[in-house]
């Protein structure tokens, strides 16, 4: 096996990277996008429901 | 039951929590090794599959039926199958929810231990000296083997170990919110500025490239090995933390109109980030610069803890700040366990208040003193064989076993069409219909093709114990025996609480009326239990 990075392990290495990179971005920028959406009540005093 | 069940605080809590439950040692050591050893960069291609046909569609199947069956204020396996299923044997199935979690936890509160006593002797300076002195392997051997001692004469891994069970237990002692989330917002973020520290101080080292290649060129001639799909899909269950209970558990306490589509993915993402930029770059490719690549195979056949207590204190000793280096890398792996042992608590904790309808003081009460009896079982058990049979059954067996059951149940019994409905219930994304045709036929076919495959190769193997030599003595607590004996003594032991499990759930069931109870909310009769 080569001691240095060929291309096809550049490109493993940079799919990965970016990919992985790149789904926490589009994730946590959307959550931190929101507004801020505290649960004040564990359970509160009327029914914990959609319905 | 009752309506003031604890809750998450913030969504971003509980993402915290989760992927704190997710990130572990298994991201760190056993990420890097299996990649190493099963084709490089190559096995990123089974590993991601099994990421977006496996991973994700499980974790999204267990905070769905988990959020369900926390709006009927059930939190653990037993209670959220019950709700789910509505038969009378979802709620004994649901037992692996609780036992497979807890058996986990027995050792590796033990484990973890041991990284808070590197930790310390880090700092001390004693382990530089045992790496000046080239006795790392006696260090650690020693300090595993109760023969460190501190304070005169008290055995260092039993002090660091009463500290560590105690922390657990104080932690879950203030509840989800305050004690769970509170412990994951401080330590997610130290996990990540360590991690970061290591990461860029490996990529400043002379000649990283080659540690690189060795890790990310890839050899595809290995793909046609059924063994690294294998190996990649149960890589899978570990890092994400699935088929556990400990998800299940957690999504519990999140509210019906939260999404939590997002937030899984968002857990299972940051997941990846620690495990394959952070843990894919630290250990192989430094091990690899500093013993070469002809070394490494014998170098991974050490194991996951060879690797993390006795060649990385060495690496890092070979370079300048080495016992700050060490201390980093043993706190962090430390945080990253401990986020990881309190999510495989929970799930026993949430059992005995949300089903047996304890408070949380009888909870934590009842579930320590078994903890305790069994982990010690783990620390004086541990040269007999102890861990690697409770992690076996606990880590290995149960996990696919429970993961399995929870996806046919997700796509067969509730149905995908319904469980899709409520995985969107409150979502602020939509996925694409190609998940829906997933989560209905390739996640559990996947994962019954895997457990098939497994219990096909190795099932007898282990059960019969092959490998091990029957004349073999092990001592375990001053008695001398066959380790084969000890072996299925311990597997007695561990049936026994299985089925003492399972008798506690038929008298809860009796008692609580609990199916009584989902009827009467069901038909809008009472608001809450």
């Amino acid at each position: 096996m080569s001691e240095h990075l060929t291309l096809s392990g550049w490109l493993f290495l940079m799919f990965a990277w970016c990919g992985i990179l790149g789904l926490n971005i589009f994730c946590f920028r959307k959550i931190l996008q929101e507004e801020p959406d505290a649960i004040v009540d564990p359970m509160p005093e009327e029914l914990d429901r959609d319905e | 039951m009752n309506k003031n069940r604890d809750a998450w605080g913030t969504r971003i809590g509980v993402i915290l929590a989760v992927a704190g439950s997710a990130i572990g040692l298994g991201n760190f050591l056993r990420f890097p090794v299996k990649a190493a050893m099963y084709g490089g960069g190559a096995f990123l291609i089974p590993y991601f599959i099994a990421f977006v046909l496996l991973g994700i569609p499980l974790a999204w199947v267990e905070w769905t039926m988990g959020r369900y069956g926390g709006y009927y204020c059930h939190g653990s396996g037993p209670g959220i199958l019950n709700a789910v299923v509505r038969r009378p044997w979802a709620k004994y199935a649901g037992s692996i929810g609780v036992m497979g979690p807890l058996l986990i936890f027995f050792y590796y509160v033990y484990i973890l231990s041991w990284l808070l006593g590197f930790s310390w002797y880090s700092l001390t300076g004693e382990l530089m000296a045992a790496v000046n002195n080239g006795t790392v392997t006696v260090f650690f051997g020693d300090y595993i083997g109760l023969k460190t001692v501190l304070f005169g004469n008290v055995p260092a891994a039993l002090f660091f170990f009463v500290i560590t069970f105690l922390l657990n237990f104080l932690i879950l002692a203030f509840g989800v919110r305050h004690g769970i989330e509170t412990l994951n917002k401080f330590a997610l973020p130290v996990i990540l500025v360590l991690g970061l520290v290591l990461f860029v101080r490996v990529l400043t080292i002379p000649g990283i490239e080659r540690g690189l290649a060795f890790m990310w060129n890839p050899d595809f001639s290995r793909l046609s090995e059924p063994r690294v799909w294998l190996e990649a899909s149960g890589q899978m269950f570990f890092t994400l933390s699935i088929g556990i209970g400990a998800i299940l558990t957690y999504a519990s306490y999140v509210k019906r109109r939260q999404d939590i589509l997002l937030s899984s993915l968002s857990a299972c993402s940051a997941n990846e980030f620690a495990e394959v930029i952070l843990g894919g770059t630290i250990v192989i490719p430094m091990a690899i610069v500093v013993y070469g690549a002809a070394n490494i195979q014998e170098i991974a056949s050490m194991g996951t803890f060879g690797l993390g207590f006795n060649t990385m204190p060495i690496i890092f000793g070979k370079m300048p700040l080495s016992a700050l280096l060490q201390f980093s890398w043993f706190i962090l792996l430390f945080f990253a366990g401990l986020t990881s042992s309190i999510s495989v608590l929970q799930p026993a904790i949430s059992f005995f208040e949300d089903e047996a309808g304890m408070q949380r003081r009888g909870a934590l009460f009842t579930a320590g003193i078994i903890s305790l009896f069994m982990s010690l079982v783990a620390v004086f058990g541990l040269e007999a064989g102890a861990v690697d049979e409770m992690d076996f059954w606990g880590g290995t067996l149960l996990l696919v076993m429970f993961g399995t059951l929870e996806a046919i149940i997700f796509a067969w019994i509730f149905g995908t069409d319904r469980g899709w409905e409520e995985l969107h219930s409150g979502a602020t994304i939509r996925l694409p219909g190609f998940f829906r045709f997933v989560l209905r036929y390739v996640t559990p076919l996947y994962l019954l093709a895997l457990l098939t495959a497994w219990l096909v190769t190795d099932f007898s193997k282990v059960i019969m114990l092959e490998g091990i030599d029957p004349t073999l003595q092990v001592s375990f607590l001053g008695m001398t025996m066959a380790k084969t004996s000890f072996i299925w003594l311990l597997r007695g032991l561990l049936l026994a609480l299985l089925l003492a499990l399972n008798g506690v759930i038929w008298w809860i069931w009796r008692r609580n009326r609990i199916d009584e109870r989902l009827a009467a909310i069901d038909a809008g009769e009472v608001t809450h239990v």
